[in-house]
């Protein structure tokens, strides 16, 4: 047996002459004084740009932070890098496309999805490479046109793998005359693949599902699909076993459906079977493009938004927070803008064991917010400082309760604090949906509760299927603090 | 029996986790002769045909080296320097600077063998044309050739070496190819420390230019070389060192030669010079850093006098300094654009008009230093032509960077930089290079609308002139990171998965050391084609200037047909085609490893390039519950097969059961 003969000293030699070419680690470096910040940025949050490998195209579209506090970032030219101690390293190369990295904690794996196919990248001789490529899953259609992206992985308790297929641009026929077309088979799903690594469509129904995101505690599958033909609005959608999302394309490939004419089903019987969405995400006006929902559970060191939802947009470049609640067994809630903007398109969210949260940057050639074509920052929380901020908006009876992160100087309350606008959204073919019948509403009373952090509104009868605007003017905390966003946009699917 | 038997399924497990086919007992000299090929050693070493080259002749040394003497002669060459194979660096008086041996020395010239980037070479000198010649402290060999090398491959090396002389003729491309230097591609640094302060070394509140530079790993060089300032600025200067060798910066005054004057004073300080960090108390010297160790960085503020002038600057450590200097320009001279005149047009056109034959509606000059394309009637369906005065500060390579929506075309001196032309998105940055004197030029942008977006971002970059935008609202940024679109193998296997031409949405490009490059498609799992050269431009799939991406890749390089017919292999008797399924690739150095199943079987296989001819050697391994006889087949035309196992009939090779588990197959062009 070579290998046992294998003169050890030739590895040591080598490696001797490699690590001489390693510099010795550094400590995470400080934050630059002055970096420029957001213009919306709650109080207690700082943004800080980390440097990125000079001469890489490092557009961001993967990215996981482990649990020693390596983060791994999958490029859109088909590289992953680690960042350890300060420094990048290259893990892997030659991929088509990284649209999602997840590592698998246990094994050390890191699971990418590219174009072709979903992969795990395995180091086994732990020298920072990725030695194995191995093919996970492509059992799903891919034809090699551009806009058929592939996202994910997020993993759930039991180690299944779940993944989504955006539809195709100009690949296959398009269903009632949408832009988008399915050429290939199982675009527009999402799919599963078991630990076994046997594969299923687990949800249809979806456009272009950019952003994948799990709850762990309770393994709730999100995602945000974009505007576009079927879909108003980008919006979040809760995903379980079998839900339709909304674009009929998907169905030309599911089995069930085979044979019948998809052009001749009504819009108004697909729009039936579409599951409610959890959260609309007002184009324009809080994002344009999406990607992926993360979860805070940091225990506080994130600040005082704990269990809330955090997206980042690649068109505006902001970070906003959903705070969702079940009702009626349903996810809904409002939507918030948050950080605004930062450099690059803020495609990928994902949450440090630090608390920090690490954005993964795009602007794709599509041109975001912030100038610069892509990069990587990180968002820390002070610890301490707790902003004056909405909270959450939870759904009544007759109306909402506003909550805020902490106490408001009560004097000042009354209804004409609080202007509330709502509008419905259509659902068809054509490309997105203006705002159907907005309607001012004013709140009859505004009743400030014991602890002095919620407002009561009352409204009269809401009207499910529509988004409700509530802009507060003049609330501040009790040390005169104004909040940084004054919006939030409450979707009622379910009323209470 | 019991023990043996253990002993042989625990070899072939070890075997299954190293990915290599190959006997059980000897390491392969076959190999390793493939190896020597493959790392350029057959370049600069003869192993018995008799060449003239850089290094020695391996099959004629006075005595056979041991493994010892092998693997340290391989690992640092420097220790031991073979008598008359020294390495000499030759300065002629026209500046230019030859580092090689000595072959051949008369009164009137001498016969130099050297590399540059055609190969090696022979130069022959003329004495009276010589300046200076100096005998290097370092080896002609590179250091970390090894690199790269699975430990299985250093033996195959070793026995092939210990199997000499070796009379077989090689490829002629490979006697001239030389290695590339390691690159120091992995670790990528973004910061360096700055070096302790013994005092203050940044002397300004304020500086009229800021100099940085960083040092390439193990070439013995600065990455960028030429600066400009103006007379009379106030300098910051920032040396940052990747490389293991310690290495300073010492700038100089103005003159023919006091670049080396310095250095010369500066090796002349013998034991000393360590202590002083190689600076000679010389009124030469303008300005000096310390010496940077490796992973630091060092700032030192210099004035620079009210006198134009080249000031050559050189790392002053010894033998540095005929690879290692630069040049910071002063001069007034500006790289600037001026004398914008622009003209608008309207006009229905799926690519650039020709502006000759329409007319303008518009015209007039630009007051701004920057061009826009704000001042149009409409969002579609018009064009643009600026014509502006280049003014260039000193001779060099410029390149030139544009994004537009729709087309756009860049010319100088009506000669074509940029051709971004065609009807699509921003996209990728689109560059191009030319060479341009110091002096005035005529500078030539033009672009269209048709309908949709509209964008004209472009800049520029040159000696001593960071990038450089040319329209209004660019941020350099934009410009800053260029991608090669046109990747390179050096001496590690690429292997990239792309839209590859006549090849499904799965396929992957594989470029291997040596010029041959392959596709595999991992949805049929069969090597489609191959082809010699250089290995694959990923501009299409990447939006190279084209909008949105995902064309097809362009191969690079002259491509050849290896007979693909579908799934090559077949098992037992059956003759249709088994269900296949990807499982994934190893990568090695050398050429990644394939596994797949077919039917039952798990097979592995890997690429390499055939050593006598243009071709390919296929090596299979296959595990099945029962090994059956297997048949490996393709389409012959005229390609010469052979194999290391089996009976061939046309193109149909048939391996009988008991030989199944591994076989080469060898398929190549006549000669």
């Amino acid at each position: 047996m070579r290998v046992s003969k294998m003169n050890t000293r030739i590895a040591v030699a080598m490696k001797s002459i490699v690590l001489a070419g390693i510099c010795s680690l550094w400590a995470v470096e400080p934050v630059l004084a002055q970096e420029p910040q957001p213009r919306i940025i709650p109080a207690g949050y700082r943004v800080e740009t980390i440097p990125i490998p000079e001469g890489v195209q490092f557009g961001v579209a993967g990215l996981d932070v482990v649990a020693n506090g390596d983060v791994y970032a999958g490029t859109r030219y088909g590289e992953v890098w680690r960042y350890r101690s300060g420094q990048w390293s290259l893990f892997a190369d030659g991929l088509h496309e990284v649209t999602g990295v997840t590592v698998d904690e246990k094994s050390g794996g890191v699971f990418v999805m590219q174009k072709p196919e979903l992969t795990k990248l395995i180091d086994d001789d732990g020298d920072g490479q990725a030695d194995d490529y191995q093919c996970v899953s492509a059992d799903f259609g891919f034809s090699g046109n551009y806009h058929e992206f592939a996202f994910g992985p997020v993993r759930d308790k039991a180690g299944n793998l779940y993944c989504t297929l955006n539809l195709s641009h100009g690949k296959g026929p398009s269903i009632k005359g949408g832009i988008m077309s399915v050429g290939e088979r199982f675009r527009g799903t999402c799919f599963r693949v078991t630990p076994n690594g046997k594969f299923d469509i687990f949800a249809w129904g979806m456009r272009s599902p950019a952003g994948l995101g799990i709850d762990p505690r309770t393994d709730d599958i999100f995602y945000t699909d974009n505007q576009g033909d079927y879909n108003a609005s980008s919006s979040l959608q809760h995903v379980v076993k079998g839900s339709f999302h909304g674009h009929p394309g998907s169905f030309l490939h599911k089995p069930d459906y085979k044979g019948k004419d998809i052009n001749a089903i009504s819009d108004d019987d697909f729009l039936r079977m579409r599951q409610p969405i959890a959260a609309w995400i007002p184009h324009g006006e809080i994002a344009n493009s999406p990607g992926n929902p993360v979860f805070d559970l940091t225990g506080g060191k994130f600040g005082p938004f704990e269990g809330q939802i955090y997206i980042g947009d690649q068109g505006r470049s902001n970070v906003f927070r959903v705070a969702l609640e079940k009702v009626g067994g349903v996810y809904q809630g409002c939507v918030i803008n948050c950080i605004d903007h930062l450099q690059s398109g803020a495609i990928r969210l994902a949450f440090a064991p630090d608390g920090s949260m690490w954005v993964g940057q795009t602007s794709r050639g599509w041109g975001s917010a912030g100038g610069v074509p892509y990069g990587v920052q990180r968002i820390v929380y002070d610890g301490k400082t707790v902003p004056f901020e909405i909270h959450s908006v939870k759904i009544t009876t007759d109306g909402f309760d506003v909550t805020m992160t902490r106490p408001i100087k009560r004097d000042a309350i009354d209804p004409g604090n609080f202007q509330v606008q709502h509008w419905g959204y259509m659902y068809h073919a054509k490309y997105g949906s203006p705002k159907v019948s907005p309607t001012q509403v004013k709140p009859t009373s505004a009743v400030v509760s014991e602890d002095g952090t919620t407002v009561r509104l009352k409204l009269g009868k809401l009207v499910a299927g529509r988004v409700y605007q509530l802009t507060i003017n003049g609330i501040m905390g009790e040390d005169g603090a104004l909040p940084t966003t004054r919006n939030a946009y409450y979707t009622v699917s379910v009323l209470k | 029996m019991l023990r043996d038997r253990i002993a042989v399924t625990l070899t072939l497990c070890l075997l299954c986790i190293l990915q290599v086919p190959r006997q059980l007992d000897a390491a392969d000299a076959a190999a390793g002769r493939a190896i020597f090929i493959r790392k350029s050693c057959v370049a600069c070493h003869a192993v018995g045909q008799g060449r003239r080259t850089l290094g020695p002749d391996l099959s004629k040394l006075e005595k056979k080296l041991t493994r010892a003497d092998l693997l340290e002669a391989m690992m640092d060459p420097d220790k031991k320097i073979r008598k008359g194979y020294e390495s000499f660096v030759v300065l002629t008086d026209a500046g230019k600077v030859y580092s090689g041996r000595i072959v051949e020395k008369t009164d009137d010239a001498i016969t130099l063998i050297t590399t540059n980037e055609k190969g090696v070479q022979e130069i022959v000198i003329k004495q009276d044309d010589i300046d200076v010649m100096k005998q290097s402290t370092t080896s002609l060999m590179p250091r970390g050739l090894l690199k790269g090398l699975a430990d299985s491959d250093i033996e195959d090396l070793l026995a092939y070496l210990n199997s000499l002389p070796d009379t077989k003729p090689f490829p002629a491309n490979v006697l001239t190819r030389v290695a590339k230097a390691g690159g120091a591609t992995v670790n990528r640094r973004v910061k360096f420390e700055p070096m302790a302060s013994v005092a203050s070394r940044t002397v300004f509140p304020q500086v009229d230019a800021e100099i940085e530079l960083t040092t390439v790993p193990m070439q013995m060089r600065y990455d960028n070389t030429v600066f400009q300032v103006r007379p009379g600025s106030r300098v910051r200067l920032t040396l940052r060192n990747s490389d293991e060798m310690h290495h300073n910066l010492v700038v100089c005054k103005p003159g023919k030669l006091t670049w080396l004057d310095v250095a010369k004073a500066a090796w002349a300080l013998g034991p000393d010079g360590p202590k002083m960090g190689f600076v000679p108390d010389s009124d030469l010297v303008v300005a000096a850093t310390r010496q940077v160790p490796l992973g630091q960085q060092d700032t030192i503020d210099f004035a620079v006098p009210d006198v134009e002038g080249s000031y050559p600057f050189v790392c002053t450590l010894p033998g540095h300094a005929f690879l290692m200097r630069g040049e910071i320009i002063v001069s007034n001279s500006r790289h600037a654009i001026e004398d914008i005149h622009y003209s608008y047009y309207e006009g229905d056109w799926q690519k650039l008009p020709d502006f000759d034959a329409i007319k303008a509606k518009r015209s007039g000059r630009v007051e701004s230093k920057l061009i826009s394309i704000k001042n149009r009637d409409r969002d579609d369906r018009f064009a643009f032509l600026f014509e502006a005065k280049l003014q260039t500060a000193v001779d060099g390579e410029y390149t030139f960077f544009v994004t537009s929506d729709d087309g756009s075309h860049i010319t100088i001196n009506g000669k074509t930089v940029v051709d971004n032309d065609g009807v699509h998105g921003e996209g990728e940055p689109v560059s191009g290079k030319v060479q341009l004197t110091k002096g005035s030029h005529k500078l030539r942008i033009a672009m269209f609308e048709l309908s949709g977006g509209e964008a004209l971002h472009a800049a520029w970059s040159g000696p001593g002139l960071k990038v450089q935008p040319i329209t209004e609202g660019t941020p350099a940024s934009r410009f800053q990171q260029v991608q090669q679109f046109a990747l390179e193998v050096g001496d590690t296997a690429r292997v990239v998965r792309v839209n590859m031409p006549d090849a499904t949405s799965r396929a992957i490009a594989v470029g291997l050391p040596g010029e041959m490059n392959y596709c595999f498609d991992a949805q049929t799992c069969e090597v489609k084609y191959a082809w010699t050269g250089a290995f694959l431009d990923v501009g299409p799939d990447r939006g190279f200037g084209r909008g949105r991406g995902g064309a097809v890749c362009k191969v690079l390089g002259k491509r050849f047909n290896v007979g693909a017919n579908g799934f090559p292999l077949r098992f037992g008797n059956s003759d249709t085609p088994p269900e296949v399924r990807f499982m994934g690739y190893r990568r090695n150095p050398a050429g990644p490893v394939f596994t797949y199943r077919a039917g039952s079987a798990i097979i592995r296989q890997s690429v390499s390039a055939a050593v006598t001819a243009t071709g390919l050697i296929y090596t299979f391994r296959i595990d099945d519950s029962v090994q059956q006889a297997v048949r490996f087949q393709l389409k012959p035309d005229g390609l010469k097969l052979s194999s290391s196992a089996g009976t061939w009939d046309g193109g149909t090779l048939t391996v009988p059961a008991a030989e199944s588990k591994s076989f080469t197959v060898n398929v190549e062009l006549p000669q």
